[in-house]
């Protein structure tokens, strides 16, 4: 696997387009789905990992295999995404976007979801989405970013304090304040947490 | 001696970071607190529950092959872009070398080229103020067809009058010419010598007009 990556990096970095887009498409489930929920819109996030590969594919000539291709890419992706959000709180002057259930329509729609899906299966993860990106679109950009990079990334609070450029503990704080924020929309408490029932598609909801 | 406060630090930790047998560990390490397992058990059911949300957001399958071909487009637009612009980037450079570039002459050399440029610009200045030659001009024949008009023939008779001399006198008289004639015929050729014209000569026209010009 990693010689077939360093056969298809060596191409890519020789100007090699089908190689890129080979490569592009081991990584690029992972990187839509971490802009999917860092901007919680299907748009806003193709528009975003989009740019995370171009920016890679400008930059590939650069990667010198000192570390993994994806860590260098995540590293990319990571830049990509703050300078996202400071483009966007330029324009917003730094407002939270609310997520609606009208945009978890939209996620559905282009997702193409499968229409054999059961109604109540349908409905209920539909609202999950919608407690889960409610709780995310709380937090500020750099506390979900954070979040995402623990809990999607398995990233340790020291590698994420290197890349987004703060303090372990500040990385802690922000990792906190998401699970508390996710407790509270998702009514997890002390009590709930014994109440919870298995839906069909196997999501857990607070009774 | 357990501390809730210095364990409930460390249970988010453990609830993203480990494996499920490590939780179950936990678990039985927390046997002994409740609410320190409740704590556990609230943030690692809610975790759960966000990483299944997040999945059920994820594109189906069909989304990939829209995905690829859109992403292969802008690389595509990318890297015609950044060909203009590296073309463009390259004209530049050369044509800043070309202004930039130096050329080192010895002075004796220079002198001696700005003097011939000199002359040349002074000499080229003359030749222009001096007028230039007249190139003779070019003869160009061309036929053209005139209409004429029509003819027409007038006829005039001129009289003169008759000085009525007595043929007698007349007859010696032409004789006596004649006679000189000859004689001087004779000596000399005849020739116009001594010819006088008459200072006026008198014409007197007569229009004639036939009977159908009225």
């Amino acid at each position: 696997m990693t010689n077939i990556e360093d056969e298809l990096i060596k191409r890519a970095q020789s100007a090699d387009m089908d190689a890129f887009c080979l490569l592009a498409k081991q990584y690029e489930r992972r990187i839509y789905l971490l802009a999917l929920n860092y901007c919680h819109n299907p748009q806003d996030a193709e528009d975003l990992s989009q740019e995370v590969w171009l920016k890679a594919y400008q930059a590939l000539k650069n990667f010198r295999s000192e570390s993994s291709f994806y860590t260098w890419l995540r590293r990319i992706t990571i830049n990509c995404f703050l300078n996202h959000r400071r483009a966007r709180s330029y324009r917003w002057g730094g407002q939270t976007t609310d997520v609606t259930l009208a945009s978890m329509e939209g996620i559905e729609d282009t997702a193409g979801a499968a229409p054999d899906m059961n109604s109540e299966r349908s409905l209920h993860n539909r609202i999950m989405a919608e407690k889960v990106m409610q709780a995310l679109s709380e937090l500020t950009p750099p506390q979900r970013l954070i979040f995402l990079l623990k809990h999607h990334e398995g990233m340790t609070y020291e590698e994420i304090a290197k890349e987004i450029g703060c303090s372990t503990g500040a990385a802690k704080k922000s990792v906190h304040r998401a699970v508390a924020k996710l407790r509270q929309h998702l009514n997890v408490g002390d009590q709930e947490s014994a109440t919870f029932r298995t839906l069909p598609n196997g999501i857990e909801i607070g009774v | 001696m357990h501390n809730c406060k210095a364990n409930r630090e460390r249970l988010i930790e453990a609830a993203m970071t480990s494996t499920p047998s490590d939780q179950s560990a936990i678990e039985l390490e927390l046997r002994g607190c409740p609410a320190c397992l409740a704590e556990f058990e609230s943030v690692r059911s809610s975790l759960r529950i966000t990483d299944q949300a997040m999945q059920a957001t994820a594109p189906a399958e069909s989304f990939w092959a829209g995905y690829n071909s859109r992403l292969r487009q802008s690389l595509e637009r990318d890297a015609a872009t950044r060909s203009q612009s590296r073309n463009r980037a390259a004209f530049r450079i050369s044509l800043r070398n070309l202004f930039d570039s130096h050329l080192r002459v010895p002075v004796p050399v220079a002198l001696v080229l700005i003097a011939v440029f000199g002359l040349t610009v002074f000499f080229a200045g003359r030749s222009q103020r001096a007028p230039l030659s007249s190139s003779p001009p070019s003869v160009i024949t061309r036929t053209i067809e005139v209409p004429v008009v029509q003819e027409r023939l007038v006829t005039q008779i001129v009289y003169r009058d008759r000085i009525r001399v007595p043929q007698d006198r007349s007859r010696q008289a032409f004789a006596n010419t004649a006679r000189r004639r000859n004689a001087t015929s004779d000596s000399n050729p005849a020739s116009l010598s001594g010819f006088k014209p008459a200072n006026e000569a008198r014409l007197t026209i007569i229009k004639g007009s036939y009977q159908n010009d009225k």
